[in-house]
């Protein structure tokens, strides 16, 4: 009870903090940020609960939402999740403590602890939910508490602009993600991802496009060619935000996500997919992240490459290294980004072409920079040494185009990774003259990072414990890491990148020159603006042709499947059901149809209302013709009060206007209408069902003995039929009751009280 | 010779007598006394009143007792209760929006809420309706009253014109749903559900094509109500042109009504007319989703991107008629239910920022408002994110039902549309928000304030969220054994 309780609040707990943030931060300021980075500690506790989740028996809790349909927050604490939990809360809590140092006194502390804390309490619930729904809720919080994160600055349009961009891309990855999940919930018949049937959805219609809706997600959260465009421009955001959510974490769930469908697509085509879809994003990752000469761009495009690194070995089976480099990639990259954000707030300035020689005036950032750059070149003795000997050896394993990516891709890692040390090296040079070293505050986050990056690499038993966390939930078998292993293929192919690498950092110069000869006119990012000028310019013309055209427009479309219908069956009724008609019905007829043309071609509106008047009283013959007196006398009626009511308003009306229509416009006219026509004549033709037959005779027989009255058509109007004339009348005093309504409003309009206030307005 | 009286049950008539005995009492108070705080007073009172008895009902059919009168011709099982009480809700925050409304844009006339209660009524007969007659009766009922609402603004000429463009196109609308509804009488004999059920499935049945006709009609005539395209093409004309809490009232009240009609037929009579029937509305629902959420991204006007967004919302609805079962059913009332409260709200918000002329809703006055109108904004962003369907909020678990409704009814390919459009719909949610949190002001927001706009932004604000964080109960409670439709 008290273990899925920890659980809970672990994922809760940083939600509450969110919204004590506001109230915090501004009585607290920056110092704020320490306290409510204590909401991640429950996270952190879940450490003591280590035990169960290697056993496989992963604690679990259940927060009830929408029981009826499967939708509750369900959270398991596999190994893997566990580890990617601690990853989460761990750096969390470093990135408050560095934000705290970061942000300046003018800024808006408490929302930006408020978001960082909704951004935590979502990744943490993402990677922990077991329930596929709940899980796709988390991935879109985490979606947008990025998108304001980045936008943090809102002033900025650089940021505006890259919020709204990464929003797109992975919203749309979401929604991908939210049609697989309900894909897998049917195919596998369980909405608990770890209850999941494989075998069925293996089996089922929904397994391909299940999977490949699910890569989407993954490839557009984690910066996968072709959406890597977005994590650039993300770097827009604060840099703890960079360094926390573009870095260490959120871009990482669709690694998440990868590794824990794995079952899913092995040994189908799709992991070949993935394995070649990350190994090109290595390359252009690190290809790209050559030639930046801003220090955050540089290690943006970097973990573009180190995603696509971790991408490729989840997707080709091998969880243990991709686990490994995920752990030490999630360090480096995070200590890197922290020590750009020194450097950028002691010099004032992120730009490689303009700063230079640094270690001399910051020998500590210096000393924190120098493991991580060095772990992420792969050098030993760092942790990246060791996860990238095991890629090596996983992808000789996948013949010689993954192992020529994979050494291509890390040579120039090699290179970018000097290339963002050379700030420290060669002569002073800064914007700001007087830089001194950062205060403790602000380097102390740093530390454990980079701590970490040497640790993992000298006592390689400590990535081994983290890494083999994950063994039981990916399904892989622990093994120890080592640093050396005897000189094999990878080690060899690892020298030949050191040197590769260093030959590259030394020609760096003339390599970024071709570089940049090469580049297309087009790349990700103009795809993108093309694309969402396109939809504008879709929506801008689906809107001139639907909106705004003429009512003749409107009833004409309106009209068409109507007169389709009928022209389609319209000699279906006619041949077994007409019968004789005589003369005298056959001129009432004609007089209508005349009176109904006569109105059509009538040039001014009195002749129009002695055509109407035509055919509305041939109708009334039509009745005496059918001994129809009642209803003869009611239609006559109705014909002489039109024809009063239309003279009387006739002198209000403006003059009667013919509008022209082309030929080919009337044409089109006169066969919707005969079509329109038909498809009323032959429902006329079908309602001649003989029901009139079937209840006729009750009402003649009975209509004196139970209503006592001998006019049938009356008792049926007031007695058998009572309550529809009752909702008849209803409807007829609601009229008149709205007219009424409208008559005194317009008595109000122009009393001429509201006019006289009009030309306040202009 | 046996002559069957038709069974009364006065308590199923209970609420829509209240709102119509209120609203004669209103009309006539109205005659001698020209003050429309009572009026307002009295016609949130008959609403209040309608929605206790409403819950007596509901009580006793959750018991599992169904009552109904007029030969199970009105009804008042599950779903038509639970549709009532969206029904009230959204007509009580329309005249919640309307008191200071009408009162700043000199406006006011006490007739105007019987007219809406009036409306009201009729939108519950619709519900309640086992039988096209009264369906029929209810349309009628709803739509006169809102034709007149929809002109109330007289000395201006998009509102009157969106009164008399509404006008017309209902009475296409009632055209077509008459004559849908000849149709399936001819073929069939009979008005009654059940009955034309029996008559489809009677033995020698010939007149399937005719109807089919007859359905595709009356899904023709219920498409006009909804604006589902292309039967939408009144919708943004007189969603602007009308005052604005009419057209909160237009899109949620008349929207809730057609959908509760419309799920009824759907599910009683569709599923056995010819396969027509239900592929028109498949292409209905494509176009409305497609077109609805495009042509709201270019829209400039709140007011009238929001009126392609109610466009856009009934397809989205649709999507859960075409699961007419139980699912669908509960899909589509919670759905209503989240929509009542975020689309009203929407329109509460936007009565508060414009002028009394309706004007002045365009995107740049919406700049900076999070820091002149803090709660303002906030209020909104509530609502323009639940409409985008984000976690957390009403919108989103309503389409997560609605989806999975349609995926469980084999629509796959219409579902993934949906949520193709959704990521659409998420562009030009999110504008106004960019606008009120990020850009700095143009212009000087108006002061408007108005007590009661407030308590109905306060509703909505309260009821979304609420729905959002835990929808269980509200589904929870339309959940029991039996079916939500009497007779499914």
């Amino acid at each position: 009870m008290s273990a899925s309780f920890l659980l809970l609040a672990a994922v809760l707990t940083p939600f509450g903090a969110a919204i004590l943030a506001p109230f915090l931060g501004s009585s607290l300021k920056a110092r704020a940020g320490l306290l409510l980075a204590l909401a991640f500690a429950p996270a952190l506790a879940l450490l003591t609960q280590l035990g169960p989740a290697l056993a496989e028996e992963p604690l679990s809790a259940t927060l009830a939402w929408v029981p009826a349909i499967g939708l509750e927050i369900a959270l398991r604490a596999d190994g893997f999740s566990l580890m990617f939990a601690l990853i989460v809360a761990g750096i969390g809590f470093l990135v408050m403590a560095y934000a705290t140092a970061y942000l300046g006194a003018q800024e808006r502390h408490g929302r930006f602890y408020s978001y960082l804390l909704i951004f935590g309490g979502a990744m943490l619930g993402l990677v922990l939910a077991d329930n596929l729904i709940a899980l796709f809720a988390f991935w879109e919080l985490t979606s947008i508490s990025s998108f304001l994160l980045i936008g943090f600055w809102d002033s900025r349009k650089a940021s505006q602009d890259g919020a709204v961009k990464a929003l797109l891309v992975t919203a749309f990855g979401g929604l991908a993600l939210l049609v697989a999940v309900i894909l897998l919930i049917l195919a596998g018949g369980s909405t608990q991802l770890s209850l999941l049937d494989i075998e069925s959805i293996r089996q089922s219609a929904y397994f391909i496009p299940a999977v490949t809706l699910l890569l989407l997600a993954a490839f557009s959260k984690s910066a996968q060619l072709p959406f890597h465009l977005w994590l650039p421009t993300a770097m827009e955001a604060p840099t703890p935000v960079s360094a926390y959510l573009h870095s260490a974490t959120m871009v990482k769930a669709g690694l998440v996500l990868v590794a824990k469908f794995g079952w899913l697509f092995a040994d189908t085509a799709f992991a070949s997919i993935i394995l070649y879809v990350g190994l090109l994003t290595l390359f252009w990752g690190a290809y790209l992240a050559l030639r930046q000469q801003d220090l955050k761009a540089l290690l943006a495009y970097s973990t573009v490459s180190q995603l696509g690194l971790i991408m490729s070995l989840y997707g080709a089976g091998y969880p243990l290294a991709a686990t490994a480099h995920l752990l030490n990639q999630a360090t480096f990259k995070a200590a890197l980004f922290m020590v750009v954000g020194i450097i950028d707030h002691e010099t004032g300035s992120r730009n490689l072409s303009r700063l230079s020689g640094l270690w001399r005036k910051l020998p500590l950032t210096f000393a924190l920079a120098l493991p991580a750059a060095l772990s992420m070149a792969g050098l030993p003795p760092f942790g990246g040494f060791v996860s990238k000997e095991l890629f090596y050896e996983d992808m000789l394993y996948k013949g010689w185009l993954p192992i020529t990516l994979a050494v291509t891709g890390s040579i120039i890692t090699f290179a970018y990774s000097f290339k963002f040390l050379s700030v420290f090296f060669g002569p002073l040079r800064s914007e700001n003259p007087k830089v001194h070293e950062a205060s403790l505050s602000f380097w102390w986050p740093v530390l454990p990072l980079s701590l970490a990056a040497l640790l993992f690499g000298i006592y390689p038993l400590t990535l081994s414990w983290f890494t083999n966390l994950a063994a039981p939930g990916l399904g892989f078998e622990a093994e120890p890491l080592k640093l050396y292993k005897g000189l094999n293929l990878a080690l060899i192919l690892s020298v030949l990148t050191w040197v590769l690498g260093l030959a590259l950092y030394l020609l760096r110069t003339r390599f970024i020159a071709w570089q940049q000869a090469l580049t297309p006119s087009w790349n990700a990012n103009t795809v993108f603006y093309a694309l969402s000028a396109g939809l504008e310019r879709l929506a801008q013309g689906l809107t001139k042709r639907t909106q705004g055209a003429s009512f003749a427009t409107h009833l004409r479309l309106i009209w068409l499947p109507f007169a389709l219908a009928g022209l389609a069956v319209g000699g279906w009724f006619l041949p077994a059901k007409l019968t004789p008609v005589s003369l005298s019905f056959a001129v009432a007829a004609l007089m209508i149809l005349a009176g109904s043309l006569g109105v059509l071609l009538a040039r001014s509106r009195l002749s129009a209302l002695l055509f109407m008047g035509l055919a509305g009283f041939s109708s009334v013959l039509l009745f005496v013709l059918l001994r129809a007196p009642d209803l003869a006398l009611t239609q006559l009626l109705i014909e002489a009060v039109t024809v009063i009511l239309f003279l009387s308003v006739f002198r209000y009306l403006p003059v009667l206007k013919r509008h022209h229509r082309r030929r080919s416009v009337a044409i089109f006219d006169i066969i919707l209408s005969l079509g329109v026509g038909t498809t009323v004549f032959a429902a006329l033709l079908a309602v001649q069902t003989p029901i009139g037959e079937r209840i006729k005779d009750y009402f003649l027989e009975f209509s004196e003995e139970l209503a006592g009255g001998s006019n049938v058509v009356n008792v049926i109007l007031v007695d058998f039929r009572g309550y529809d004339t009752m909702g008849e009348i209803t409807v007829l005093a609601l009229v008149g009751f709205s007219v009424y309504a409208l008559l005194r409003l317009r008595a109000r309009a122009s009393s001429g009280k509201i006019e006289e206030e009009r030309p306040d307005d202009d | 010779m046996p002559l069957v009286l038709p069974d009364i049950d006065w308590l199923t008539l209970a609420p829509l007598l209240v709102l119509l005995s209120t609203a004669s009492l209103a009309a006539l108070y109205a005659l001698y006394n020209r003050s429309s705080k009572a009026v307002a007073l009295l016609a949130l009172l008959g609403l209040a009143v309608a929605a206790i008895f409403n819950l007596q009902l509901f009580v006793a059919s959750r018991a599992g007792e169904l009552r109904s009168s007029f030969g199970l011709r009105y009804l008042a099982d599950q779903g038509a209760l639970a549709f009532n009480f969206v029904i009230l809700l959204g007509a009580a925050l329309a005249i919640l929006i309307s008191y200071d409304y009408l009162k700043r844009a000199e406006l006011e006339q006490p007739e105007y809420y019987p007219l809406m209660l009036l409306s009201a009524s009729g939108a519950m007969v619709m519900a309640a309706a086992g039988d096209l007659i009264i369906l029929l009766l209810g349309l009628e009922i709803m739509s006169l009253a809102v034709y007149v609402l929809s002109a109330w603004r007289q000395q201006a000429r998009e509102s009157a014109e969106a009164g008399m463009k509404y006008f017309l196109l209902g009475a296409f609308a009632s055209a077509f749903l008459i004559y849908g509804i000849a149709l399936i009488y001819g073929a069939t004999g009979f008005f009654s559900y059940p009955q034309i059920v029996a008559g489809l499935l009677a033995e020698g049945f010939e007149q399937i094509f005719l109807a089919t006709l007859g359905g595709i009609m009356i899904l023709a005539g219920l498409g006009f109500k909804v604006a589902l395209v292309p039967f939408h093409q009144w919708a943004p004309d007189v969603y602007t042109g009308a005052p604005t809490p009419v057209t909160a009232f237009m899109s949620v009240v008349v929207k809730t009504a057609a959908f509760a009609a419309l799920l009824r037929i759907f599910a009683f009579i569709y599923p056995e007319l010819g396969v027509l029937a239900v592929q028109s509305l498949v292409v209905l629902i494509a176009l409305t989703l497609i077109v609805g959420n495009f042509t709201a991204l270019v829209q400039r006007g709140i007011k009238r991107m929001l009126a392609y967004s109610a466009v856009a919302h009934a397809g989205y609805l649709a999507l859960a008629v075409l699961a007419a079962g139980n699912l669908g059913m509960r899909a589509a009332i919670w759905y209503l239910t989240a929509y009542t409260l975020m689309n009203a709200g929407a329109f509460a918000v936007l009565t508060l920022l414009s002028d009394r002329n309706d004007h002045g809703d365009d995107l740049e006055r919406f700049a900076g408002l999070a820091r002149s109108r803090p709660y303002l904004a906030a209020a909104m962003t509530v609502f323009l994110l639940s409409l985008a369907g984000i976690p957390l909020l009403a919108g989103f678990v309503g389409k997560i039902l609605v989806f999975s409704a349609a995926i469980e009814a084999g629509y796959v390919s219409l579902t993934v549309i949906a949520i193709i459009t959704s990521v659409v719909a998420m562009v030009y949610y999110l504008r106004p928000v960019m606008y009120m949190y990020f850009r700095e002001p143009e212009y000087e927001p108006l002061q408007t304030n108005s007590r009661s706009t407030h308590i109905a932004i306060g509703i909505a604000v309260f009821g979304t969220v609420l729905l959002g964080i835990f929808p269980g109960w509200w589904y929870s409670l339309l959940d029991l054994g039996q079916s939500l439709l009497a007779g499914l």
